[in-house]
């Protein structure tokens, strides 16, 4: 198990450095940039305190997997994309630690790792 | 006060910048009060910012499962290296609160905001009861592993608290303790909490883990739970960059002051102030779902 676990918080602690620098940047550029927003900043303060599904029929924006990245040309996507990348490293650092597992016969956690990252990988594509 | 109410539920009060400013400097406190109290900035964040702030429960829960994200993938490499948190412990557990998080972000997103806030005010009173009266063990007694724990290798060595020498731990009660997870995960993708406040208990009490271990094994738990969750939000357009990232900032920021100032304050008299601050945000959780608040 040493193996996987100092690749796992490798994995988790580069990537985490890379995510937040992203995050940084990507909201700077939401923020500063000349770049138009699919829902622009002083509008937001009309929208926020709707419910979900009234939000996304007002402002008419794409929801369900990957529309963040469709619409990447607005500056509001940049921390989305950014905030995606945070999201998903959890799932990567799953499916990058199923190799150890199956080189040590671990074969319940190789199982369970197969089962993790599928389950993030479904959440990620919107299946549920 | 209805003045206010009114300007505060429609944002009116400041800017949108002064809002961002606002929500910064509330989360760089909550914060720091998170972690001199011992619980996560995620069960102070959604109710204190869903009561306080003009934003719609949806994007407040958005933005706690990335706040309890961040700071559990913050923690975590550290504390895998210093042999504290326990992947293997972690996996199964972390498998059950993930499938069980998807299920409370998809009740959470269906049902009517009234009765999300409503469940949410309930359990932040269950939540300031359980930080009051429960007993947490830095070491639990266990003779003997049961089978499934055996079986998944779980357990281990580290100095014991008291006579400071390397001491074995086992785990009980196991296939319990696994289940268990599903609830916590489904409360956690329901109202957007790192759920520690149940992971810390469910590994310590219930499966005999030390509570180091417990502690740090919990942030490994959140991690995943939240990811899964986070995704159920972020697919259905409910991440606003506006709230995430002021969010995420201050309370990055809190927390790392916090930590630092852990030791210099009183331990009781901190902890004292955040079951305040959950009994006053679950009052006004009430109020806002029994729609007493407009």
């Amino acid at each position: 198990m040493q193996e996987s676990t100092t690749k796992f918080a490798a994995i988790i602690g580069m990537g985490t450095r890379v995510a937040f620098t992203l995050v940084i940047i990507g909201f700077t550029v939401y923020l500063v940039s000349p770049l138009p927003s699919r829902v622009p900043l002083d509008r937001m303060q009309t929208l926020w305190g709707l419910p979900l599904a009234d939000y996304v029929a007002a402002t008419g924006i794409a929801v369900g997997p990957g529309a963040w990245i469709g619409d990447a040309p607005y500056a509001d996507c940049f921390p989305v994309i950014a905030l995606a990348f945070l999201a998903a490293l959890t799932g990567v650092a799953y499916a990058l630690i199923i190799p150890s597992f199956v080189k040590r016969r671990q074969t319940p956690y190789a199982v369970m790792a197969v089962l993790q990252t599928a389950l993030i990988a479904a959440a990620i594509l919107g299946i549920f | 006060m209805d003045l206010v109410t009114t300007a505060v539920n429609s944002g009116g009060l400041f800017p949108w910048w002064g809002w961002a400013i606002a929500l910064t400097i509330a989360c760089f406190l909550i914060g720091i009060v998170a972690v001199l109290g011992g619980v996560g900035g995620g069960v102070l964040f959604v109710p204190l910012v869903g009561s306080f702030f003009p934003f719609h429960m949806d994007y407040v829960r958005c933005a706690g499962l990335l706040i309890a994200l961040a700071g559990s993938l913050s923690a975590s490499p550290t504390l895998l290296r210093m042999k504290i948190a326990d992947l293997r412990l972690s996996i199964p557990a972390a498998l059950i609160a993930s499938a069980g998080s998807i299920v409370g972000a998809r009740l959470g997103l269906a049902l009517p905001s009234s009765i999300v806030q409503i469940a949410a005010a309930a359990l932040m009173m269950a939540i300031a009861a359980l930080l009051y009266f429960s007993k947490r063990s830095a070491f639990p007694a266990v003779a003997e592993s049961d089978g499934l724990a055996r079986i998944l290798g779980f357990g281990g060595s580290m100095p014991h608290p008291e006579t400071g020498v390397a001491t074995e731990w086992k785990i009980k009660n196991t296939a319990l303790g696994l289940l268990s997870f599903s609830a916590v995960g489904l409360m956690a993708g329901m109202f957007g909490l790192g759920a520690g406040w149940a992971n810390v208990p469910a590994l310590n009490l219930l499966m005999g883990a030390p509570l180091k271990i417990a502690v740090a094994t919990s942030n490994l738990i959140i991690m995943v739970s939240s990811t899964s969750a986070a995704w159920v939000y972020i697919n259905k357009g409910a991440l606003l960059p506006i709230i995430v990232v002021p969010a995420v900032i201050g309370m990055m920021g809190g927390t790392k002051i916090g930590a630092r100032l852990l030791g210099r304050l009183s331990a009781s008299s901190v902890r004292k102030v955040v079951l305040c601050l959950l009994i006053l945000s679950s009052a006004v959780s009430f109020a806002k779902g029994f729609g007493l608040l407009g």
